[in-house]
């Protein structure tokens, strides 16, 4: 390109705003929908919302749309390797692994649920508490966290599940008893951050619009965390009943958890290794999508990462 | 310092405290035990009267208290009810040696691979040997370690024959046992190492190293590792609970004859005053253990330092 | 032969968005043993120039020059390790947080040793006294028990004082200090501004500043560069920009510092409205046009030319070339 001869008209003054305003070069959103388009671009966390939306479907209508059910014992159909009628095998009473599977995902899923949502509520309340009185209650409250931190949360499961007994409900209240903690610690700090601009918050409340800007962007921010850290407690919680109904002390036969199915498979690993296969999967494939979708929702909602 | 270890100590024993009266009095209650009412119990007459005797159930339950705190603080765990004969502390003295050299070697494993792995990871952030690790640890931290020690055993021992199934007489037979308990932990420090080694290369003192004229090794070595690898300090308390829950797991897999074995066996047995027993020890060693991590923590973080 | 002589610098980032034109072109110079001060807004690139010229930059930039000669040498192909030796040797640097600018975990006297050992090759207990010596230097008190502290055990002007020993350990040529004391107080700063002078004189180094703010720049500095928006804008002994500047973004950045001097005729603080120019789209023309109330047509369309007003004094403005009408290039 050849430099533009200068002339003297040139050297004109410009028009006022010949500029065009670049205020605002992107379009100021709101901090839930910048965290929805961060998560849409999260491909994984897509993926793991994906997989489990199909996971919950299968679980909820898989069952009713087969023959098969899950305690139907049939001794001419014992340790058939996959086929066509049996899409994951049998088991060493003739029953359809598949089906199992399926309804293992019915209790493995729900106790994820069930737990996440009781233990953060019971979290919350705690935590708020301890964070909105403060002194002593807080102080008290927060040595009880402390000293229940101090000791591996499973023997305080087992022990739960000695005292009400290896089932489904024992599981639950056990799980709920220990998964809150996380959620009462995060609960407790939002709370204390909220209660420390509450002085602003007070001055403010006569110039309202400042008001809500801060409920506009306070309360997302201390939502933020805590959304991410129930959505962890679902993979933990079927972690925990899988590992313990693996060791035998969970969820008894003939129920189907995925933990038991694995650990049913065991005895005959080495001349039926198809049966470890589907509950093994069931297990991995659900964790690797929460643990997308919580890592997806982690970055989201950091406010810090803006681009 | 002193104070602060003084403090922590104190904080274990209230724990522990809090752990063997809930265990105690949890155990007491249950349908079925051996400390309900005989009517309950599907257990022999002789026997019970025998039961009764070793453990002074007909005394008030406040004697009965102070008499079990007064032989845990004596160091004596009582007997298991299954076989009067058999003490706990014979089963913890027989067990814990296995466990532990397993475990040990384990955590070992697990520090020396997965801090190298994070740091190299983040260093090379973006190449292949970044993908490739840390794929490898979501892997690790998503699938529950038991689904991968099972695929592990059926591809070593079943398929390819080449490591034993169970016990623990020669090396190879630590081989799969320590992967077993260590993919997680390496998994998840590796993770942590490398978020960590990000973050600290982005802060102004490595600018500062760097315009001392340190290059790379040095400016890593020297001032990043150090700094980068305290949130690891902090993970140690987790991972040693995560390796003894792990244990009970590997143990019955492989046959081992640890405590975490016996633990899970006397689950299953319904043997109470074991799993009384057991629970208290691992409690005890496990706030054991997170003291001396938090001194670690103190010994090597001077900015802690001042609350004393 | 300047100690240091820089032309036409260029350096860009690479973002998701794009790239990032930080640095658009800079030539400057610096003598031996004199002290110039560099006065931008942020973002008008005043530190990512010398961070370029030292090579300190993160992986995402791209450093361009035609020439970057230090001590007659020409470092534009050097290698890294090249520089390595440089830094902290023949060169040192001061940087604007001394809260983070500290190692956390390591004692602040093994800091100060650092550059020492590695350059000067000396022992462990010669790098011990040197450092020591260092800390005394820069006058923080009860240096012997301080060399065994930890930062966070230092103020924070303390913490300046002590990487500033880490910058002139090894008795460096050129000293490049960006905004060392933006983050400390007012009394501290004149301290620290106070131990710089001083330190220039004993060991004769020459000394790059780099601020925001004018009024530092006229105590310290006898020539000032001032940039904006990537390009340097005016360059001028002190007197020549401070009584003669013929740029209007200085004529903004004079008439915004606050005079006591005046005495009681109120002056009122003029602010220059406007914000910093989008460095991923710089627009065609003048950096600083969008702002300027002088700007002519020419303006929106070319960048100035660099006009030479004298031996010191450079004005980057189109107010100053010749088809100008009125010689609008005094100040009103």
């Amino acid at each position: 390109m050849e430099p533009m001869p200068l002339t003297a008209d040139l050297f004109q003054p410009l028009e006022a705003g010949a500029f065009q305003d670049e205020a605002g070069l992107r379009p100021s959103r709101s901090y839930w929908q910048d965290a929805w388009e961060r998560l849409k671009r999260d491909r994984l966390a897509i993926l793991g919302l994906l997989i489990l939306v199909i996971l919950a479907l299968l679980a909820i209508f898989g069952p009713m749309l087969s023959s098969y059910s899950y305690d139907g014992q049939d001794f001419a159909l014992q340790n058939q390797w996959p086929s066509l009628q049996h899409w994951c095998g049998t088991d060493r009473f003739g029953r359809d692994i598949f089906i199992r599977v399926l309804y293992g995902a019915r209790i493995s899923l729900s106790i994820g649920l069930v737990t996440a949502i009781v233990s953060s509520v019971i979290g919350v309340i705690y935590g708020g508490v301890s964070g909105y009185f403060g002194g002593r209650v807080d102080m008290v409250l927060m040595r009880i966290v402390d000293i229940l931190i101090g000791v591996p949360s499973l023997l305080y499961i087992i022990l739960i599940m000695m005292f009400l007994g290896p089932n489904l409900q024992s599981i639950l209240i056990a799980l709920c008893l220990t998964a809150w903690i996380g959620t009462a610690r995060i609960a407790r700090s939002q709370v204390l951050t909220l209660k420390n601009q509450e002085f602003s918050l007070a001055a403010k409340a006569i110039g309202s619009s400042d008001a809500r800007i801060l409920f506009r962007h306070l309360i997302p921010n201390s939502i933020g965390p805590l959304i991410v850290t129930v959505t962890f407690i679902i993979p933990t919680a079927i972690f925990s009943e899988a590992f313990l109904s693996f060791l035998g002390i969970g969820i008894q036969v003939p129920m189907a958890s995925w933990g038991t199915l694995a650990s049913e498979a065991i005895p005959t690993l080495f001349s039926d290794p198809y049966q470890m296969l589907a509950p093994t999967f069931a297990i991995s494939i659900s964790m690797f999508a929460l643990n997308f979708v919580g890592d997806g929702l982690r970055d989201a909602l950091d406010p810090r990462l803006k681009k | 310092m002193f104070g602060y270890i003084l403090k922590r100590i104190f904080a274990g024993i209230l724990t522990m405290w809090v752990l063997v009266t809930v265990t105690f009095f949890l155990t007491r209650a249950i349908p079925g035990g051996p400390f309900s009412p005989a009517e309950e119990r599907k257990v022999p007459a002789e026997v019970l009267e025998a039961i009764e005797k070793r453990y002074g159930l007909s005394d008030p339950v406040p004697v009965q208290y102070a008499r079990y705190m007064n032989k845990l603080v004596h160091g004596d765990l009582g007997v298991s009810f299954k076989d009067l004969d058999v003490s706990v502390n014979d089963i913890v003295v027989r067990g814990f040696p296995v466990s532990a050299r397993v475990g040990l070697l384990a955590l070992l494993a697990s520090l020396l691979a997965g801090i190298p792995l994070g740091i190299i990871s983040a260093v090379r952030r973006g190449k292949l040997i970044d993908g490739v690790s840390m794929v490898i640890a979501t892997i690790g931290v998503s699938v529950p370690s038991f689904v991968l020690t099972v695929l592990m055993l059926y591809l070593f021992a079943v398929v390819l024959h080449l490591l034993p199934t169970m016990g623990l007489t020669t090396w190879k037979h630590y081989l799969m046992p320590v992967a077993g308990l260590a993919v997680a932990p390496i998994s998840y420090i590796a993770r942590l190492m490398r978020s960590s080694m990000l973050e600290v290369m982005r802060q102004d003192y490595i600018r500062t190293a760097r315009a001392k004229g340190l290059g790379e090794l040095g400016v890593i070595v020297k001032h990043a590792v150090q700094n980068a690898i305290i949130p690891v300090v902090t993970y140690l308390g987790p991972l040693i609970a995560g390796l003894i829950t792990g244990s009970f797991v590997v143990e019955r897999i492989f046959s081992i004859p640890g405590i975490g074995r016996a633990y899970v066996g006397s689950i299953g047995d319904r043997d109470y005053a074991v799993i009384l027993a057991m629970t208290i020890f691992f409690g005890a060693l496990v706030v054991a253990l997170n003291i001396v991590v938090d001194v670690l923590y103190v010994v090597i973080d001077p900015r802690v330092r001042i609350e004393d | 032969m300047p100690l240091l002589d820089v032309r036409n610098l260029r350096t860009t980032f690479s973002i998701d968005a794009g790239r990032v034109q930080a640095v658009r072109g800079i030539s400057f110079h610096v003598e031996k043993g004199e002290s110039i001060g560099i006065v931008g807004e942020s973002g008008s690139g005043k530190s990512v120039s010398m961070l370029s010229v030292m090579r300190l930059l993160p992986e995402n930039a791209r450093i361009e020059a035609d020439s970057i000669r230090f001590q007659d040498e020409e470092l534009t192909g050097k290698s890294d390790r090249y520089l390595r030796g440089l830094h902290g040797n023949e060169i040192g640097m001061v940087f604007q947080d001394p809260m983070t600018s500290l190692n956390p975990l390591t004692r602040v006297g093994k800091q100060v040793m650092e550059p020492i050992l590695l350059h000067a090759k000396a022992s462990r207990a010669e790098a011990r006294k040197r450092a020591l010596g260092l800390l005394e230097l820069v006058e923080i008190p009860d240096a012997a028990s301080r060399f065994r502290q930890y930062p966070h055990e230092f103020s924070g002007g303390m913490r300046q004082r002590a990487l500033i020993a880490m910058a002139i350990a090894c008795n460096p040529k050129l000293l490049i200090a960006d905004e060392p004391t933006t983050a400390l107080d007012v009394t501290i700063q004149a301290q620290i501004l106070e131990l710089m002078t001083q330190l220039k004189e004993k060991l004769d180094t020459s000394i790059i500043l780099i601020t925001h703010n004018l009024g530092v720049v006229a105590t310290m500095c006898s020539r000032v560069i001032v940039m904006y928006g990537g390009t340097i804008v005016e360059q001028g002994s002190i007197r020549e920009i401070f009584r003669q500047a013929r740029h209007p973004y200085t004529w903004g950045l004079l008439r915004s510092i606050p005079d006591v001097s005046r005495g009681a005729g109120r002056q009122p603080l003029v602010p220059i409205a406007g914000s910093p120019p989008d460095l991923l789209a710089p627009p065609p023309g003048c950096p600083f046009a969008p702002r300027c109330t002088h700007a002519m047509k020419v303006c929106a369309l070319l960048p100035p030319e660099t006009s030479r007003l004298s031996e010191t004094h450079s004005s980057a403005c189109w107010l100053n070339h010749e088809l100008c009408p009125d010689r609008k290039g005094d100040r009103p």
